[in-house]
């Protein structure tokens, strides 16, 4: 027998060990044990699925080992995510085991809101709700039944809004980051829907201050974009190495950390620098002249049907838009605004990406408006690098509603939360709270059912829905964790998590193409298969207990089978391709653009089995000849001046014209509160109600490095002048109120502002929530809320 | 694939009754006189892509690797010998690359080569969109403007063609013509209007101006499935084309050879060619008493796929050409040829021959441990170009003949029973 080096010293340390346990004795070594011959290795399995934590709905793959998640990962196969995942999604793990986790129904037993609770069945949830709801339909006032529900598109919103229409009532209401793009879309391009764009074929890529590595509709999209596995240093000839950044932001964000160059800007006066930019590109005729002539109206001077002269798109910004002015109000300067427009010609197709950051504020209709009045300018709408709008997944529709008597009555009600705005569905939750918490009258809504809805938190008027949730005479909540609002319900009946229940999972607007990402337990309920349920069957059994018509229009007995049989419509649609490998991806794009689709299940089930294997659907063609996806304006012509939006400000009366309010930020701060609230949402904590998590507490933000603790960023400058350094804790105080934080001195804070992390909050529950301390501003023609027109002070704690 | 004796028996027994089965649906009996033309399965080819790591160094249409050349590129326009001498050439190369990174050697069966070889063939078939300004300038330079209309503008002679917007590939905008071809032509007489040729990519630079001139609204792309070429055959035949150009296209005394005009071209270019001749064709049908055939759903793109398959097994090597090749290439430095000792087997009784895939497919399979020899012996890697895989396999399956007591591979007949 012979011996090598390394196996010598292996067995001579493996004596030594042997001889050291014999001498210290009793110590059991795992080892030993696993040398008994009862002992059995774990089982181990991977399996993809979908992360449902944020709307971006990333590919992800759970390696379970006896049944239990030990990590998640992505999924390689999801064409948006491509393999890569956000801390959020990786520390799902601790959220499943988290020990304030609710596992089983509860049902209040004594005074509402006194943290008293007892244990029920999901049957016996069920059937309390069910009692609830046949009463309330029994009274003839179904419509009297609210959903407030968080984001949650694809099955989940269609079963919700089913069930809403066959119960009879009108009132669900999304509270789900309206944006208020859609208003923008819908002026403009009379296509009332949140844009994407194609960032991954941009050009170059100019975001007014969206936080796309941040809290946007999906940061893994910008990071494939930027930097993912299709871009590289340049070792071969069909890779690329990702689109130009440039960030145009009021704040030194992480986002802008990782731009090519970043634009420091006046918080408010984004439009007024889109129009700046708009200026130089016009007067410097850098414009796609064709384009424009082919699709656009409003760009030159017209008659209207009276003879007199309109001031078309080009008058207006060549008059009021000089480069001297627009830096006097946004404080970039007449240099760079004239290189960002040149760099925009010279890096085609440049894309301008915009959100909440602009259309949150007084006046960001407009200033929203004149972003995206470049996209059109530069002729990049519905082409590749640019912006679209894209498909849906074509899945099965659900069957057909069954309406009976009591349904169609109360669908005629007016919706307890219409909006009141000009434009868009406004602030629908606040709206509801607003009549419900009226006074003097008996609340419209009797049951309230809150899913993925934390208004206590998230809502810029929490004591609007503290008030509103005591009028309402039973308060439900479906939250897997005692949140600010769950405390306040009557029944809890927790959701499974997105690891141990069946859901689709759209990608979000933000991405081209359609993709059905399918999410399938990894694991068992946590408690167990009998003691929680997932909302989507509580759903579907909630119908079958109704009965009757409410039961004909959701006949699924599980939320498995409503999406195997939705998955019908993918299969049958001739398009398309259950999630592959880069190479497969790219062969069914490719065939696509060539007119060919390639089918590759001889059957359904085959099909639905690889489906979820692989993690779901995507078809990775868009049409991007097709003339209906620039507008659908009755002119079929895009509108730079909105016909819609001039009427609108005629009827006013007010003599306001379009645009004009994006010439300077709207309000000013003054003595008392010096500093402006910049509240910005932080990745890992985006939605203000995760903040469980120790991997995501540990690293909120890496940039200010700041972790554990509520903090606020203020510049080194401003910090010298009111005496404060690093790590005080302040106050934060607005008109409204005030918390708590810890100062970070920040030189990526202006100097005029004060940065405000939201989703943060003491372990002992205190609340740090900024966007409680803003003033009840709100965007006129829209009534989004206002973030950034709240001024504020600081004062050591 | 079951490499077994057994099983090559029983795949010998499938393709008799396939054959059996094309002879019974009418296909005409000289079909049973040659090859089929498309052996290979494009769609099994294209998972071995995948599965024997082809796609780590090479890629289709740009995805895949970059080490190696795109097989769609480089292998457009060649028949499947050709193709397997293209893939034997790179051998020396590869085979350092792939010892390199550690990679083991990925060795086929004779019908595994078959399959991967017809999927690159079959991916050239596929056009890439055409250029809608070229389109605009076709669509008035060919005078279609004068009787067509698209997005409003041009002529209503003729009906507007905004509904084929709904398309990618020209093959429904080509079989539109195709079947309103002799009425259409007969107006252009009528009118003293030149009829219309197309070369090249033209006829799909029109459909993608159509795309983008269109003014259909709510227009829902309508991807076509994959064309066939083995309902493309059956299609030959029904549709009468047999009686002129005989059952594998190779002519008749009526009507030409079409594999001369299909090999390097794709679905809109064999489109384009096979609308230049119609106007022609459909006189000389006339004289002969027959009516001229019409397509439905997507069957012009089976016939064309047929037409373009025709040439992918060349049979009808020359073998004194490939006796020469023995020599010239130094096959003799390592083969011996009627059972002379050598370095290499004697090829005069090698399972291999028969066929030139399987030839293919033992030099490939063997590339390594010939290499290494080559290497050691300093003999220069002999490279084979066009068509001297085919001649070297003619005159190694007549040696073979002559030879006693072999056993003989059924060569690969199927149709391509699937399409990627």
């Amino acid at each position: 027998m012979t011996q090598s080096r390394r196996e010598f010293l292996w067995s001579a340390g493996a004596v030594g060990a042997a001889w050291a346990l014999v001498r210290n004795g009793g110590v059991q070594w795992s080892a030993s044990e696993a040398n008994e011959p009862e002992w059995m290795p774990g089982t181990e399995a991977r399996t993809n699925s979908t992360c449902l934590l944020c709307p971006s709905r990333c590919g992800i793959r759970g390696r379970v080992v006896d049944g239990n998640l030990v990590q998640i990962a992505g999924n390689p196969l999801h064409p948006m995510s491509q393999g890569g995942l956000c801390p959020r999604g990786i520390a799902g793990v601790q959220m499943l085991y988290h020990p304030n986790r609710l596992t089983t129904p509860l049902v209040r037993d004594g005074a509402r809101g006194a943290g008293h609770w007892k244990a029920i069945t999901p049957e016996g949830a069920v059937a309390l709700l069910g009692q609830r709801l046949q009463a309330l339909r029994a009274s003839g006032r179904p419509e009297a039944l609210a959903v407030l529900a968080g984001y949650c598109a694809g099955s989940m919103e269609d079963v919700w809004r089913r069930f809403m229409q066959a119960y009879g009532s009108p009132n669900y209401i999304a509270d789900d980051y309206n944006d208020g793009t859609d208003v923008v879309m819908d002026l403009m391009h009379g296509i009332p829907r949140r844009p994407a764009y194609d960032l991954e074929h941009a050009g170059l890529v100019l975001s007014f201050g969206t936080p796309l590595f941040e809290a946007w509709w999906s940061p893994l999209q910008a990071y494939v974009a930027f930097g993912g596995p299709g871009h590289s240093r340049g070792e071969g000839r069909s890779q690329r190495l990702g689109p130009r950044f440039v960030q145009i932001d009021t704040r030194f964000s992480r986002t802008a950390a990782r731009a090519h160059e970043w634009v420091g800007i006046t918080p408010g006066t984004y439009g007024t620098l889109a129009l700046g930019i708009a200026y130089v590109l016009i007067k410097e005729q850098l414009i796609d002249v064709t384009f424009i002539a082919e699709h656009v109206d409003g760009f030159e001077d017209w008659r209207d049907k009276g003879g007199d002269l309109q001031e078309g798109f080009r008058s207006l910004v060549l008059r009021h838009y000089r480069s001297e002015e627009v830096s006097a109000v946004t404080g970039v300067s007449v240099e760079r605004i004239v290189s960002l427009a040149k760099s925009m010609a010279e890096h085609r197709p440049a894309v301008a990406v915009f959100g909440a950051e602009v259309l949150a504020d007084s006046g960001g209709l407009f200033a929203g408006l004149a972003v995206q009045s470049l996209n059109v300018l530069m002729g990049n709408i519905n082409r590749v690098g640019g912006l679209l709008f894209s498909d849906r997944a074509p899945v099965e529709p659900l069957v057909t509603a069954s309406l009976d008597q009591p349904a169609r009555a109360g669908l005629d009600v007016r919706p307890v939360a219409a909006t009141t705005a000009p434009f868009g569905g406004g602030d629908p939750a606040l709206k509801l709270a607003q009549a419900v918490a009226g006074e003097g009258g008996t609340s419209p809504v009797d049951v309230l059912l809150m899913y993925y809805a934390n208004p206590l938190a998230s809502s810029t008027h929490p004591e609007v829905w503290s008030k509103a949730l005591s009028h309402v005479p039973f308060v439900v909540s479906f939250s897997p964790f005692l949140d600010e609002s769950a405390r306040h319900a009557d029944l809890i009946l927790p959701d499974l998590l997105p690891y141990e229940r069946w859901q689709d999972a759209p990608a979000p607007s933000s991405y081209p193409f359609p993709v059905w990402g399918i999410a399938q337990p990894l694991v068992e309920p946590r408690g167990g298969k009998k003691s929680g349920m997932a909302t989507g069957d509580a759903l579907l059994a909630l119908a079958q207990r109704i009965g009757g018509t409410v039961a004909k229009s959701l006949p699924y007995t599980s939320m498995e089978e409503l999406l195997k049989s939705r998955a019908r419509g993918l299969y049958a649609s001739g398009r398309g391709m259950v999630l592959g490998s880069a190479f497969e991806r790219g062969h069914s794009r490719q065939m696509e653009e060539r007119g060919w689709w390639l089918p590759q299940y001889p059957e359904f089930d085959s099909f639905w089995s690889d489906l979820v294997d692989n993690g779901g659907w995507a078809d990775l063609f868009h049409d991007v000849t097709d003339p209906a996806r620039l507008a659908l304006t009755p002119s079929g012509r895009i509108q730079l001046m909105p016909v819609r939006l001039r009427d609108a400000l005629a009827a006013e009366g007010k003599g306001r014209t379009l645009y004009q309010s994006t010439k300077s930020a709207t309000t000013t701060a003054g003595t008392q509160f010096p500093l402006r609230l910049i509240p910005y949402r932080v990745s890992t904590l985006a939605s203000g109600t995760l903040a469980l998590e120790p991997w995501l507490a540990e690293q909120p933000t890496v940039f200010p490095d700041t972790h554990w603790v509520p903090w606020v960023e203020l510049s080194p400058k401003t910090a010298q002048q009111m005496g404060l350094h690093d790590g005080v804790a302040v106050w934060v105080i607005s008109s409204r109120g005030r918390y708590r934080a810890r100062l970070k001195v920040f030189p990526g804070a202006a100097p005029q502002n004060v940065n405000a992390p939201y989703g943060l909050a003491y372990p002992d529950g205190e609340s740090a929530n900024p966007l409680h301390l803003l003033d009840e501003a709100a965007e006129p023609l829209t009534s989004v809320s206002a973030w950034y027109s709240t001024f504020v002070r600081l004062e050591r704690a | 694939m079951d490499p077994t004796p057994s099983g090559r028996a029983s795949r010998g027994v499938a393709s008799v009754v396939r054959l059996l089965m094309l002879t019974s649906l009418g296909v005409a009996p000289l079909a049973a006189q040659t090859p089929s033309p498309f052996a290979g399965d494009p769609t099994a080819g294209r998972s071995l892509f995948l599965q024997r790591g082809c796609l780590h160094c090479h890629s289709i249409w740009g995805s895949g690797g970059t080490l190696g050349p795109d097989l769609a590129i480089v292998g457009a326009g060649r028949s499947m010998q050709q193709l397997a001498g293209m893939f034997w050439n790179h051998t020396p190369r590869m085979i350092e690359t792939v010892r390199r990174r550690g990679v083991k050697w990925p060795t086929f069966t004779e019908e595994e080569l078959a399959n991967l070889i017809s999927y690159v063939y079959y991916v050239k078939l596929f056009d890439e969109p055409g250029d809608p300004a070229l389109g605009a300038r076709w669509f008035r330079e060919k005078r279609c403007v004068e009787c067509h209309s698209v997005g409003g503008k041009g002529e209503k002679v003729g009906p507007a063609l905004d509904q084929y917007a709904n398309y990618i590939a020209p093959i429904m905008l080509a079989e539109g013509m195709w079947n309103h071809g002799p009425r259409m032509q007969y107006k252009q007489v009528s009118r003293g209007v030149a009829i219309p040729t197309f070369a090249g990519r033209e006829m799909a630079d029109i459909q993608a101006y159509i795309r983008q001139t269109s003014s259909l609204r709510g227009r829902k792309v309508r991807f076509l499935l994959p064309p066939q070429p083995a309902k493309g055959q059956q299609l030959f035949g029904a549709k009468k084309c047999v009686r002129c150009h005989g059952p594998e296209g190779r002519g008749t005394s009526y009507g030409p050879d079409l594999r001369t005009a299909t090999l390097p071209l794709r679905v809109s270019e064999i489109a384009g060619v096979l609308w230049n001749h119609s106007f022609q064709m459909s006189s000389a049908m006339q004289a002969r008493g027959f009516s001229f055939p019409r397509f439905e759903g997507a069957e012009m793109a089976d016939v064309i796929a047929f037409l373009y398959y025709v040439r992918f097994n060349e049979t009808g090597g020359n073998s004194i050409v490939g006796a020469t090749l023995f020599e010239s290439k130094g096959c003799t430095q390592c083969h011996s040829r009627g059972g002379e000792k050598s370095i290499g087997p004697d090829l005069s009784h090698s399972k291999a021959p028969p066929t030139s895939l399987g030839l293919a497919t033992a030099m490939w399979n063997h590339g390594p441990a010939m290499y290494d020899r080559a290497t050691t012996r300093k003999i220069e890697w002999p490279g084979f170009e066009k068509d001297e895989m085919r001649d070297l396999a003619e005159y190694l399956r007549d040696l073979a003949t002559r030879a006693p007591a072999r056993k003989a591979i059924p060569p690969v007949t199927s149709p391509p029973a699937r399409l990627p």
